[in-house]
């Protein structure tokens, strides 16, 4: 067992735990601060596998937007835990059965299928895997039209969202 | 250079695709147009015009010989794209024409919401767009995106009576069945892209073609599923007639063609041109799907009291046709094999547009529409009764009209390959259908109580004469599609059919 080996497995308890704390803890806002954690840690774990450029996009699109938009969210709706019934944080037993149930399935499948956690060989991992260059001539190169057609897809929810959700100001008159 | 070959080769098959892309470009320029802050009729009519435009691109530049893979292998320009994408753009132009109207309520439900009719135009145009590359996608990326935009621009739409609690929770609902469906999709790709390695659907058929692995057979099963979810096969119809019910008049004819167009498009792609080796598998599983939507659809219809959600488990059992009419769309199979299918997707599309039209001319959006509003109607309004007499006749499939002509091809097409016991099948869960239509047709014609609730309606204001275009269109094609089969066959169909598998003229119109 390398040291590689050992930070992996050092690191994946770290996820287990923070996922399981972002499902277990009472109070959403306290939630989204886990998931910031495991959202770090996920990244690691990319940067063990050798691509550093979706380590950094992990960072940017999950921990700096979407949770940020959870938050947002969450203070918006201002719940609490009283409103959401939850008097009490969700005991430890279920907590540690969770862990345990997640992790023997984990574990099961690592066993059986080694193959799924293997590094990649060196001859698979080509020099530039993973670097921007290479990305982004995958992006607007093979991929031009699908990059282009998700543009369109976001502009559309934009404007699905408008359609939904714009609120006239107050006293402007129907028209 | 390699960087200026790209950008010379994007250019050259942005030429080609510009059918696809005109749908986004109009829908940019409809919001320039209210970023500047025009008034709203102009933009509205710049909607119109830009459809035509398409509708007329469309039509000229049709090429049967054309086949081109574009974009690097994600778009295919041929024959059945280019005539989805021409079935789109008049549905799209059919929804336009139905929703116009609205403009000139008085009502002030149509009053408080049509003030953001642009956006609504906008998401209608966005979705075609979706259509457009669903059709023609074949690369497992713009399938699935398609799909999202078709998708998302239809969520959004059903909530256009935003005021009306019927209509935010039709989009609600749609929303979160329609994710769900988008998560089986998405699971049945990443398995099918991890077990071959490719998006392409080049690619993923010559591997398959060498051997398949479990994880394929996986991959077949999901996608089968997003695809049921998408076309609202039993069972995966449930959210169907709530959302179709709910949902603004114009948007359920939208839905109740437009997703068909796109999944018979898609499926013809992926169950004919990269499952084609493995269809022992998926074929029995759309095959249960397809005869029980027929069977169980038109049971629930009998007990349907609202109008909308009786069309809606009738649109669920058309579906169930359009299915078959999809299976025996083999390639190998027949010498003409997706002339069925185009054919009863296209009939069945113009039949629903008009039918829907024609209840957004009639219907009272402050209420359901409950069947037994129409009671006696024909007293009231002889002249609605008997174009509504024509759309239902056309739906169950009665003889004289279109519906029956598509039917029995698809009958006919799966006797032919040896599905005998599959359309016995589908003629029981058509008589029984018929029970319903025919209903219907007695209530409004022959009953002698005192006239429903529908008598009373003003119905919506036809001042641009827009829905009695598209009731009347619809109409013709209805009656024409049932009296002179062949003319469709030979002038819409034919070019295509010849083209796309290179054989002389099949026998459905020659005789």
């Amino acid at each position: 067992m390398t040291g590689l080996d050992i930070s992996f497995y050092i690191l994946a308890i770290f996820l287990l735990g923070s996922s399981a704390l972002v499902a277990f803890r009472p109070r959403p806002i306290e939630a989204a601060l886990w998931l910031i954690l495991h959202f770090f840690l996920t990244s690691i774990l990319y940067v063990i596998m050798g691509s550093h450029f979706v380590a950094i996009i992990q960072l940017l699109v999950y921990a700096g937007a979407i949770v940020v938009l959870f938050t947002f969210v969450i203070l918006l709706l201002n719940l609490n835990p009283e409103e959401l019934g939850l008097k009490t944080s969700v005991s430890w037993a279920s907590f540690v059965l969770f862990l345990g149930g997640i992790g023997a399935v984990l574990l099961c499948l690592h066993v059986a299928t080694p193959e799924l956690l293997a590094p990649l060989s060196e001859v698979e991992r080509a020099s530039d895997f993973g670097s921007i260059e290479s990305f982004s001539r995958a992006l607007l190169g093979r991929y031009v039209w699908g990059f282009e057609v998700a543009g369109v897809v976001l502009l559309l929810a934009v404007v699905g969202v408008g359609l939904l959700a714009y609120k006239k100001p107050k006293g402007s008159k129907l028209s | 250079m390699i960087e200026t070959d790209l950008l010379a080769e994007f250019w050259r098959d942005s030429q080609v695709a510009f059918p696809v892309w005109s749908w986004a470009l109009s829908a940019v320029i409809i919001l320039s147009l209210q970023i500047v802050g025009v008034r709203r009729g102009v933009s509205v009519g710049a909607v119109g015009l830009c459809l035509l435009g398409m509708i007329v691109y469309a039509i000229w530049s049709f090429d049967p010989a054309l086949n081109e893979s574009l974009y690097f292998g994600s778009v295919n320009w041929d024959p059945l794209a280019q005539s989805l994408n021409g079935l789109a753009l008049v549905i799209s132009l059919g929804v336009y024409l139905m929703s116009l109207p609205g403009l000139f309520s008085d009502s002030k439900l149509f009053r408080l919401n049509y003030h953001q009719y642009p956006e609504f135009l906008t998401c209608l145009l966005l979705s075609g767009f979706g259509i457009a590359v669903a059709v023609s996608a074949v690369d497992l990326t713009s399938f699935f995106l398609g799909f999202e935009a078709l998708s998302i621009g239809t969520y959004a739409m059903c909530g256009f009576f935003r005021s009306q609690i019927r209509s935010t929770e039709a989009a609600l609902k749609y929303l979160f069945v329609g994710a769900f469906a988008t998560v089986v999709f998405l699971w049945g790709i990443a398995m099918l892209y991890g077990a071959t390695g490719s998006t392409g659907y080049a690619d993923i058929a010559a591997t398959i073609a060498v051997g398949p692995e479990p994880l394929v057979l996986l991959a077949c099963i999901f996608i089968t599923a997003g695809l049921a979810f998408k076309f609202a096969l039993i069972p995966f119809h449930f959210y169907a007639p709530e959302v179709y019910d709910g949902a603004p008049t114009p948007v359920t004819a939208f839905m109740a063609t437009a997703m068909k167009v796109a999944v018979v498009g898609a499926g013809i792609r992926l169950f004919w041109g990269v499952l084609g080796d493995l269809s022992h598998l998926w074929l029995p599983m759309w095959l249960a799907l397809c005869v029980l939507s027929i069977l169980v659809a038109n049971v629930w219809a009998l007990q349907q009291r609202s109008l909308k959600k009786l069309f809606a488990f009738s649109s669920i059992s058309h579906a169930g046709y359009i299915g078959l009419a999809l299976l025996v769309a083999d390639p190998s199979g027949s010498e003409w094999p997706l002339f069925p299918v185009l054919s009863y997707i296209t009939i069945y599309s113009l039949m629903s547009l008009g039918l829907f039209a024609l209840v957004t001319w009639m219907e009272n959006r402050d209420e359901v529409f409950l069947i037994e509003d129409l009671r006696a109607y024909a007293r009231k309004n002889l002249g609605r009764s008997l174009l509504l007499a024509v759309f239902i006749a056309g739906m169950a499939g009665f003889p004289p009209f279109a519906g029956f002509v598509i039917k029995l091809m698809v009958f006919q097409a799966l006797i032919a390959q040896g599905y005998v016991g599959v359309a016995l099948l589908a003629v029981v869960g058509s008589i029984i259908g018929a029970i319903y239509y025919l209903r219907l047709l007695v209530s409004i014609f022959m009953s002698s109580e005192e006239s429903g609730a529908a008598s009373g309606w003003s119905g919506m204001l036809d001042r641009l004469y827009s829905i009695r275009l598209v009731v009347g269109l619809t109409v013709l094609v209805t009656c024409i599609g049932g009296l002179f089969p062949n003319v469709f066959a030979d002038r819409i169909f034919g070019v295509l059919g010849r083209s796309s598998v290179n054989t002389e003229i099949s026998r459905d119109s020659s005789e």
